[in-house]
């Protein structure tokens, strides 16, 4: 059974990943250029200022700097994580599919360390999540978060207005971090089991032995992966693109220039008369 | 008669003394021209080798004529020759047989004839270089009885020791000897770890040359993949399927045989294998197979055009790889001992 699934987790796994490329980014991408989004964002640099939290007169936010959402040990953690997440993915492919001469050694030391540091890195996350006490930022929800999550699908699929950020994560942004979170755990205990099939305790006699447990647990360890790869691609795609005010203040400490916002209101009138973005005005808050 | 001033007599002597020197300066410099044309007399490069104990007629010179047979010197007095040829099938065949190599080699003390058991100068060069090969081959076999044991009952062993020939990829060939795997007169011990991990690495060149498919294949799955980049924890060819004593993979005995084997011989490096695992084993030269079998990966095939299994490459038939002793321990960086400490033995680096 295994060798089977291994050929289909491959396979799959190949489809999903050019799924995402061809069937998500990409389309999504030239949607965002034909629909005057890119120009918008990255040319006339503006962003909606109810769709970005820079002008939110119902929330906290309102003509705040966006700093202050992010606490400076958040930041170092992401900073961390991406780092971890990166040497961890590419040593992770060598040693599956090795292909350059010589670096087993070295690929195999970076993973084993870096699989250290980025479980310490989440260990401390789910430890700050407590002291921060920002736990609700993600794991809380409401009837208005499920209300609003049909207006954010329809401004992805180019067919709604901006949606309003009413919380620091929109409804369908907040419970992906969790997920990541957990995915994280499920990669750590299983990489720790193919490390030492000792720490699986009694599903190593369910698995037929610590080798096979072993080999199972690797096989799940590549989904996960292949899973947290797609989660990944897709935050960042869209952090680019639809919030990079945000990852600009979350990555470098720049805040936006919310002086440039002051007089939002003409300004949007000007935009969505000049360029015909009616549609691309946020939705009145409710 | 006048007698000479102790001046003159200094003069004379320093004279004298020059001219003795200019002689045995000659002497050094023109004796090598000298024995040079006499070498070029018997052996003429590119060309067929004339021996000097055979006379034109080509029948045995006396025994008188000999050279040292119980050291090396007598065989290097020719064979040391870089210009020493043959000509085989309309082929020029090098017989150079570089004297440091041996040297450097484990059997630096052992004389030619310890292997080359069947030599005599009367029928030098044989006239059936084959058995010639054959012999030197499995010579091994004298000194190394446990090695013995083994081979003679491996699928090698038996095939050549009664003269049969293997068949492989439809072609005839001739079994492995002890020579064809280890080399010959480069021959290293496996007690130096620096020659045991260039050895291990060398399969494509030891077994490779005759299972060119197989090895072709190899670079299917991951352990092969990594085996290919030179990772010296991957397995080798004869990690799972032996090496003194192999055996037909249809042979019952053969360790890739039946799942029960294959739990042993994957236990070799897997801690206790079950029958799941063992379950990846047609995978290790038949994953692009499997893959090129998957319902949706032929589907793709139709979009991207399909990989096929890796073709084997031309036979090589080179020798095995001629290997420098660099240490009898590797080096191990204080960074990968201090790492090293945090991951089980078996992770950590070489010798860690």
């Amino acid at each position: 059974m295994l060798e089977t699934l291994n050929i289909w987790v491959d396979v799959v796994g190949f489809v999903v990943a050019a799924g995402m490329l061809f069937g998500f980014v990409i389309p999504h991408f030239i949607g965002s250029i034909v629909t005057g989004r890119v120009k918008k964002h990255f040319v006339d640099d503006y962003w909606d200022p109810l769709a970005h939290r820079m002008h939110d007169p119902n929330n906290y936010h309102y003509k705040q700097p966006i700093g202050p959402d992010f606490a400076p040990p958040v930041r170092v953690w992401h900073w961390i994580n991406i780092v971890s997440f990166i040497i961890l993915l590419v040593s992770g492919l060598y040693i599956r599919y090795p292909w350059f001469e010589g670096g087993r050694e070295i690929m195999r030391m970076a993973h084993y360390f870096f699989m250290y540091v980025i479980t310490i890195n989440l260990i401390f996350r789910m430890v700050y999540l407590y002291i921060a006490g920002d736990w609700a930022d993600y794991l809380k929800f409401d009837l208005d978060d499920i209300k609003q999550a049909p207006s954010i699908m329809k401004y992805y699929l180019f067919i709604g207005p901006p949606y309003e950020h009413r919380k620091k994560f929109n409804p369908l942004q907040r419970p992906t971090y969790p997920a990541i979170w957990a995915l994280l755990g499920l990669q750590a205990l299983t990489g720790f089991i193919i490390w030492n099939p000792a720490i699986g305790g009694p599903l190593t006699s369910l698995a037929g032995g610590p080798a096979d447990l072993a080999a199972w647990m690797r096989l799940l360890h590549n989904v996960n992966m292949r899973i947290l790869v797609l989660i990944g691609t897709i935050h960042s795609y869209l952090g680019i693109m639809e919030d990079y005010p945000v990852l600009n203040v979350f990555w470098f400490w720049k805040d936006p220039d919310m002086a440039k916002y002051e007089h939002d209101e003409h300004h949007h009138e000007e935009e969505a008369h000049g360029s015909g973005l009616d549609d691309e005005r946020p939705a009145p808050v409710e | 008669m006048e007698k000479q001033s102790p001046r003159k007599k200094q003069i004379s002597a320093a004279l004298v003394l020059g001219a003795l020197l200019v002689l045995v300066g000659m002497a050094v410099s023109i004796g090598p021209a000298l024995a040079a044309g006499e070498d070029d007399a018997i052996i003429e490069p590119k060309s067929i080798v004339t021996l000097p104990w055979k006379n034109a007629a080509q029948k045995p010179v006396p025994p008188s004529f000999v050279l040292p047979r119980q050291s090396r010197l007598g065989c290097l007095a020719c064979h040391s020759n870089t210009k020493l040829s043959r000509i085989k099938d309309g082929e020029e065949q090098s017989l150079f047989v570089d004297p440091e190599v041996i040297g450097n080699s484990m059997h630096e003390k052992i004389a030619c004839i310890d292997c080359h058991t069947n030599f005599t100068y009367e029928d030098h060069p044989a006239k059936n270089p084959k058995d010639y090969w054959k012999v030197a081959g499995l010579a091994c076999m004298k000194c190394h009885p446990y090695q013995k044991l083994k081979y003679e009952k491996s699928i090698h062993g038996r095939l050549a020791l009664e003269d049969k020939k293997a068949e492989l990829n439809g072609k005839e060939v001739e079994p492995a000897l002890c020579s064809s795997c280890h080399g010959s007169h480069n021959i290293q011990s496996p007690r130096f770890e620096s020659y045991r991990s260039e050895f291990r690495l060398s399969s494509k060149k030891v077994c490779g040359q005759c299972h060119t498919d197989r090895y072709a294949s190899y670079g299917d799955y991951y352990h092969g993949q990594a085996y290919k980049n030179k990772a010296k924890d991957a397995p080798t060819c004869w990690d799972c399927h032996d090496n003194h004593n192999i055996l037909h993979g249809d042979d019952a005995k053969s360790p890739i045989a039946s799942p029960a084997n294959l739990r042993q011989a994957c236990g070799k490096c897997h801690d206790d294998p079950g029958e799941s695992l063992v379950t990846y084993a047609p995978l290790i030269h038949g994953r692009q197979e499997a893959l090129n079998n998957n319902p949706i990966f032929r589907l793709l095939g139709l979009i991207i055009p399909e990989r096929q299994p890796a073709e084997p490459e031309p036979e090589t038939r080179e020798p095995v790889v001629q290997t420098e002793i660099l240490s009898e321990t590797p080096e191990v960086g204080l960074f990968a001992r201090i790492i090293g400490i945090f991951f089980p033995r078996s992770l950590r680096p070489l010798g860690g």
